[in-house]
């Protein structure tokens, strides 16, 4: 059994890693970043939050279920990539939309404060 | 000789190769490789002939794939993603417009029966050899 799992995480390391091409947008309140990875289904995305470190990755491969995600012909291929946010961000918010093989992120900045104006009281 | 690998910790140089890699692509557009648009890979046995092209952000209706003789051609176009009202770009690396591919067929196709299939990105197509460029087995009569 444990062999078994050993063989399957080397064949898995033997997948070539692409990096995705990306397109990242800015508005004043939105990051946006559009991230290429053909073969790749909305369930085969992986996007991971560590700090201010983002990384999305996915993969052509069907991890588990019984329904096939890849053509038999289309070679496995694994997409990943880091990006290091600004502090700006609103890491609760972000939003992620996978269609058609690319990869859609909305990340929210923190609205700002507004000025406030501090009272100074005497005594 | 640089490999982007997987790994979990944040490595400067990752963006730094990735980098190195746009220049790469940068260069080979410079000498001539433009008409390598879309990255293709191909698969053949005794019965067929299948493509599939990476065509990631397309819309089905907006691809045109033809066979005819022993050429196969898919044309298409990209449309460009829709930028946010006042939006800047901080990276720009994925393209949009039009664009052409043909191949030569090493076999006469079937072309009634070829496949186009459109998933996750992928364009898969596939494609038969006609029926009397197929090997055919030849009974022997006795006698």
């Amino acid at each position: 059994m444990s062999e078994q799992i050993e063989k399957k995480n080397t064949e898995k390391n033997d997948i070539p890693v692409v990096t995705p091409k990306v397109d990242i947008m800015e508005t004043e309140s939105i990051v946006y970043l559009v991230a290429e990875m053909p073969g790749v289904n909305e369930k085969n995305v992986d996007i991971d939050l560590q700090g201010n470190n983002l990384t999305i990755r996915g993969s052509t491969v069907s991890e588990g279920g019984t329904e096939p995600t890849r053509s038999e012909f289309y070679p496995e291929k694994a997409y990943e990539r880091q990006f290091t946010l600004g502090n700006s961000i609103d890491l609760a918010n972000i939003s992620a939309n996978m269609k058609d093989g690319v990869l859609r992120l909305t990340l929210p900045k923190v609205k700002e404060l507004a000025p406030r104006k501090i009272e100074v009281k005497c005594c | 000789m640089w490999k982007t690998t997987g790994t979990l910790l944040w490595d400067p140089w990752r963006e730094l190769m990735s980098a190195g890699n746009g220049f790469d692509e940068l260069l080979n557009g410079l000498v001539g490789r433009r008409g390598e648009f879309p990255p293709t890979n191909v698969w053949m046995d005794e019965h067929k002939i299948e493509f599939a092209f990476e065509l990631p952000g397309m819309k089905a209706e907006n691809l045109e794939v033809t066979a005819k003789h022993d050429t196969l051609t898919i044309k298409g176009k990209r449309e460009e993603e829709t930028v946010p009202d006042g939006a800047m770009f901080l990276r720009q690396e994925r393209g949009a417009g039009y664009f052409s591919r043909s191949f030569s067929l090493p076999f006469k196709v079937d072309s009634e029966r070829v496949e186009a299939r459109y998933l996750n990105g992928i364009l898969k197509v596939t494609l038969p050899k006609a029926t009397d460029v197929m090997p055919k087995k030849i009974n022997v009569i006795n006698g």
